[in-house]
């Protein structure tokens, strides 16, 4: 698993070295409670949530994905890793937001109200959690770029859906009862640990998946 | 105890099937694994490291079937695949940070030394800086860095040069010394499979054709310079291959079961493949 965690770290270090600033500038932004301060924290977390799924994309073209599947090393943690690795980026970029907001804490009229805090910090981890849970079986199943189109049809028919569900709540009082029923926040505060469920969830179904894979 | 046993493995990808393999390397020889491009060599190393499941069969890894124990299996196995396996930014030095995590028997004074004998940069390359001369000999060192018993090594002196391409042969050499150590090796350049194997193995079109100790197979068969009327003369099941070269035939005949006073020439490796991959035999297939 070290070795496995190890290439990944000097493959984003020679791929991502740009990633270090953006995540800073991200983080600083998302905590200062200025502007558009949920739009910062939720594009960080995406950018990180690529990481496990870009290196996976980098492996496939390297050869790495086949050598990798010769060491002595099992399935489970081949898979394993690469949760892992998605894990550890996604608790150093809330780290990141942690870090600015502490400091921002401290200087009046700068940072985020308590409420907005969480909220953030909720929207940030859905954000970065969600897009793993769902890619990483893809990936492994159908390969970087065959999963890449399945999300985005994935996103359109959810879209669709949603938006034909919406435009007709009117006539449907039920729907209109059950969204006004919803008591938001705690949905939003909810919404990071039923992410965090789905990962942990897609994990014996990536090991299906890469164990069932040929080469 | 046999370093690889493969009985009667199938798989099937439609148009192409590999059928019947059987195939044994016991421990401290060296096998090669000849066929054209597209003879299944490649699938057969495949199946052997788990990359691609068998449909029928048993395939044995120092006597432990694949399915139950490969993983540790693997802790003694070196690989050098036919395609490029590291990522593009990685340096040698960052190979044996990564390879020691990876083994528990990784030996780095053997790595630094068989990647400073292969002229490596340590660590100003970059992987995708290197030739692909120098990957393949990145492949070998790692291969043979971790107190493997067993090397399965797929074209492992592709793009190589002669000189280069020696001292690996050397080397794969000086590893079977050690009699718990053996080699599976699939190669083209059927020259260094003569000097290095003590077996060899053809495939064709997914079945194995020949599967035998070189030095016997070089003593079984013979060059047969004759006209059409005695080749037809010979009993049929004594002929191999044959090549029609304008003014008479060449054919490649088991010397036991062709009469006394027939001058033969003796073959290399590479006529023996040669002829036995020949499609046309008169009237014969």
């Amino acid at each position: 698993m070290k070795g496995l965690l190890l290439k990944d770290w000097y493959e984003i270090r020679y791929q991502y070295r740009w990633f270090l600033i953006l995540l800073a500038v991200a983080g600083f932004s998302s905590a200062t409670g200025q502007g558009n301060a949920v739009f910062w924290g939720c594009y960080m977390m995406i950018l990180v949530a690529m990481i496990p799924l870009n290196t996976m994309g980098y492996d496939e073209k390297s050869g790495w994905q086949k050598y990798s599947r010769c060491f002595p090393v099992s399935s489970g943690h081949l898979v394993l890793e690469k949760y892992l690795l998605g894990v550890i980026a996604l608790i150093v970029a809330v780290g990141v937001y942690l870090l600015f907001s502490a400091i921002f804490y401290f200087i009046p009229g700068v940072g985020n109200a308590k409420e907005q805090f969480f909220t953030i910090l909720a929207a940030m981890i859905t954000v970065g959690v969600f897009p793993m849970a769902l890619m990483l079986p893809l990936n492994i199943r159908f390969g970087m770029e065959k999963a890449r189109v399945y999300l985005i049809f994935f996103i359109i028919i959810v879209a669709v859906a949603a938006g034909g569900i919406f435009a007709g709540a009117e006539d449907l009082p039920m729907i209109v009862n059950f969204l006004a029923g919803i008591n938001l926040d705690l949905f939003i505060l909810l919404l990071p640990l039923i992410s965090i469920a789905l990962l942990a969830a897609t994990y014996p179904l990536s090991v299906w998946l890469y164990h069932k894979k040929e080469w | 105890m046999n370093a690889i046993e493969m009985r009667h493995v199938e798989k099937d990808y439609g148009q192409f099937q590999i059928k019947d393999l059987n195939l044994c390397l016991p421990s401290g020889y060296i096998m090669g694994l000849i066929g054209e491009n597209g003879a299944g060599k490649s699938t057969t190393i495949k199946m052997i490291l788990d990359l691609v499941r068998k449909d029928h069969g048993e395939i044995r890894v120092f006597g432990e079937k694949t399915e139950d124990s490969l993983a540790s299996s693997k802790e003694e196995i070196g690989i050098v695949l036919d395609e490029s396996q590291f990522p593009e930014g990685i340096t040698v030095e960052q190979v044996n940070k990564i390879m020691k995590n990876i083994y528990k028997k990784w030996d780095e004074e053997e790595f630094y030394r068989l990647t400073d004998f292969f002229s490596l940069p340590r660590k100003k390359k970059r992987f995708k800086e290197f030739s692909r001369g120098m990957q393949r000999k990145l492949s070998i060192a790692v291969a043979m860095s971790h107190n493997a018993k067993l090397l399965i090594l797929d074209e492992p002196t592709s793009g190589l040069d002669p000189v280069v391409r020696d001292e690996i042969l050397d080397l794969f050499n000086d590893f079977t010394r050690d009699e718990n150590h053996s080699i599976l090796i699939s190669s083209h350049i059927v020259g260094d499979l003569e000097k290095l194997c003590d077996y060899i193995a053809f495939i064709q079109k997914g079945r194995l054709i020949i599967c035998g100790e070189k030095d016997q197979m070089l003593e079984a068969y013979g060059i047969l310079k004759c006209s059409e009327e005695e080749l037809e003369e010979l009993d049929q099941q004594a002929v191999a291959g044959i090549r029609d070269y304008g003014y008479g035939v060449e054919a490649l005949v088991e010397k036991s079961r062709i009469p006394e006073g027939y001058q033969t020439e003796v073959p290399t490796l590479e006529d023996i493949i040669i002829f036995l991959s020949k499609k046309e035999r008169r009237g014969m297939k």
